[in-house]
């Protein structure tokens, strides 16, 4: 058991070390490890370094190329690196540990979630603080390995936020089901305060749906911004917006108190709110385009590509952005973006526009129930 | 005077970290978390004044009683304003909302309610009016003063030590008050 308390420079220097030490162990050797750390620089006032997916494109492609031009969900060496480091994960663990951290692959556990504090909706697994520093560095390898370096850089953001809290950075809980690299489907998911996620594997392919990142509060005491553009991004094309574009998306005056579908284990498509991506002008795409690829920018790279591919396929034309309450910065607000095959939910109501809670949910491939 | 240094003190802090940290935002929250810290504080060391006294053997804990508690619920005051207002806008489905996910607010909500009639009956001229009901009703101090703390302990937060701590205090303040312990305290020392 550690007692330490982690800062957010100490839980990257940790992470450097788990990748360096969860790699070193699967070449056998300690010492050398085959690769350096993949662990971003901090960026303590900035946001994340740009991400795995391509950005490029001011405005996103409105005809939609095939969906099998992308590369495909079903990255054989992706499932093979995670169900390595769960493997490594598990096997550093006492058989107490692992019992904790386990859970058979249809326990309904799998689809019980949530973004809030422990204290307020106790999680089952392993938390961080439960584990040795060397335990530790497996669960954050293992996390590195399941997202894109951006994605690592935000969860690590998100867990230094909480000492703005006075919570605890490592209840972040880690648990298994199933049983990983077997032949049968399982998944993992790291959980925590303002952070989700959820990895289910099957025969190779690898679905990480849904997703929930949170910050609170949006500029940290220390600077940080964990969701600057996010949020920012999105308050830019509400207010960059004139006319019949504006009228449409501004769909409340009010905010909703919370994002709509909760800790919903699966979701139909909401009230289709707000202005169609066609109706935008190209700059004003643009700022769709950025911020649906800073969310999907999080997961590792094969799977984002395949999003956005998919997103593509179902058209970006029919992708609505809505927005409730006022524009101006820290003002509680919330604003949706919805297409054919997915949801982005961004709540900011609380403690006066400085609190995030968000959602990228997927109508059909949320925890992995399109992999069979 | 030391009450009153006491009371102004979070006001002196609170202009030094807006000096420090004028960024509206981090000023707004710690409006919130220094006025609550401050109230609590307050509040609690107004409860401790007459078990204190009759330890010490003193009147003079007893006489800044009533200006530690009207400066906790000063500050209680502007809590309450800072996040009913400035934070959420009086947009009462934000705070219904509130109440609803965060038990705790609730229970803020209470020990301020509790606070109320006190504070508003805090003059000499309401005590010699109430006369003995004056005594009864002030005993919404047994609610109000465990109430802030509970609200403390039920913020959930994963670090509880100083909400701990203030339970603890307020438990002993309570149990000097029952008959016997009270008694046993009112006692000279040397009779102990
Ligand atoms: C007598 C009444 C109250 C007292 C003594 C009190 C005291 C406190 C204290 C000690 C804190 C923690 C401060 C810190 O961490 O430094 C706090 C936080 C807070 N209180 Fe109160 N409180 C009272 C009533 C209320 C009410 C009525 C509300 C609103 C309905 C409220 C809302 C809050 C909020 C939003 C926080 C910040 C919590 C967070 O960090 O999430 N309080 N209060």
């Amino acid at each position: 058991m550690s007692s330490k308390r982690l800062t957010r420079r100490q839980i990257l220097k940790l992470a450097a070390l788990g990748s360096l030490g969860g790699l070193a162990a699967a070449c056998g050797s300690p010492a050398t490890p085959t690769r350096a750390p993949t662990v971003p620089a901090p960026t303590a006032t900035t946001r994340p370094a740009p991400s795995a997916v391509p950005t490029t494109a001011a405005a996103a492609p409105t005809s939609a190329p095939a969906a099998t031009a992308a590369p495909s969900p079903t990255a054989v060496p992706l499932a093979d690196e995670i169900a390595a480091a769960a493997g490594r994960f598990l096997s550093n663990l006492d058989e107490a540990g692992r019992a904790q951290a386990t859970y058979a692959f249809a326990d309904p556990e799998r689809l019980r979630w949530h973004w809030t504090t422990p204290a307020n909706f106790p999680r089952h697994g392993l938390p961080l603080r439960a584990l040795t520093t060397a335990q530790r560095d497996y669960a954050l390898a293992l996390l590195q390995v399941s997202v894109s370096p951006a994605g690592f850089q935000k969860a690590l953001d998100i867990m230094a936020l909480q000492n703005d809290l006075g919570n605890d950075p490592e209840l972040y809980y880690v648990t298994v089901f199933g049983e990983p690299g077997g032949a049968a489907p399982w998944g993992w998911r790291f959980e925590g305060h303002h952070l989700s996620r959820h990895l289910t594997v099957s025969g190779g392919s690898v679905a990480a749906l849904p997703f929930f990142l949170g910050a609170w509060p949006t500029v940290s005491g220390a600077g940080l911004k964990a969701m600057e553009r996010e949020e920012w991004a999105a308050r830019e094309l509400i207010t960059a917006l004139t006319g019949p574009a504006q009228t449409a998306a501004l769909f409340q005056a009010n905010t909703l108190t919370r994002h709509v579908t909760q800790n919903q284990a699966e979701v139909a498509p909401l009230e289709s709110v707000g202005v169609l991506f066609g109706d935008l002008a190209p700059a004003q795409q643009a700022l769709v385009d950025e911020i649906i690829r800073t969310y999907l920018a999080t997961l590792p790279a094969a799977l984002g590509e395949a999003q956005l591919a998919k997103l593509t396929a179902a058209g970006w034309e029919n992708i609505r952005f809505g927005w409730a309450g006022p524009t101006e910065p820290r003002r509680p607000h919330y604003y949706r973006l919805q297409g054919p095959t997915f949801l982005l939910e961004h709540d900011n109501s609380r403690n006066g526009g400085t609190h995030i809670h968000s959602v990228w949910r997927d109508f059909t491939e949320d925890f992995g129930r399109h992999l069979g | 005077m030391l009450a009153q240094a006491a009371g102004l003190l979070p006001l002196v802090w609170l202009a030094w970290e807006y000096l420090r940290q004028p960024d509206p935002y981090t000023f707004n929250r710690l409006v919130m978390l220094r006025t609550g810290a401050a109230s609590l504080a307050l509040l609690v060391a107004s409860f401790a004044c007459t078990p204190v006294g009759r330890v010490l053997g003193s009147g003079r804990p007893a006489q800044v009683r009533r200006a530690l508690g009207l400066y906790g619920f000063f500050y209680a005051v502007v809590h309450v304003w800072n996040y009913a207002v400035w934070e959420n806008g009086l947009d009462w489905a934000l705070i219904v909302r509130d109440l609803e996910e965060r038990r705790a607010m609730s229970v803020g909500v209470a020990a301020l309610l509790a606070l109320l009639p006190l504070a508003a009956t805090s003059t000499r001229g309401w005590q010699q009016r109430l006369g003995r009901r004056w005594r009864q009703l002030h005993r919404l101090v047994y609610i109000a003063v465990p109430f802030a703390v509970w609200h403390f302990l039920w913020l959930e937060r994963d670090r509880l030590t100083l909400a701990w701590i203030y339970a603890g205090l307020v438990t002993l303040l309570l149990i000097a008050r029952l008959p016997f312990v009270r008694r046993f305290l009112a006692r000279p020392p040397a009779q102990r």
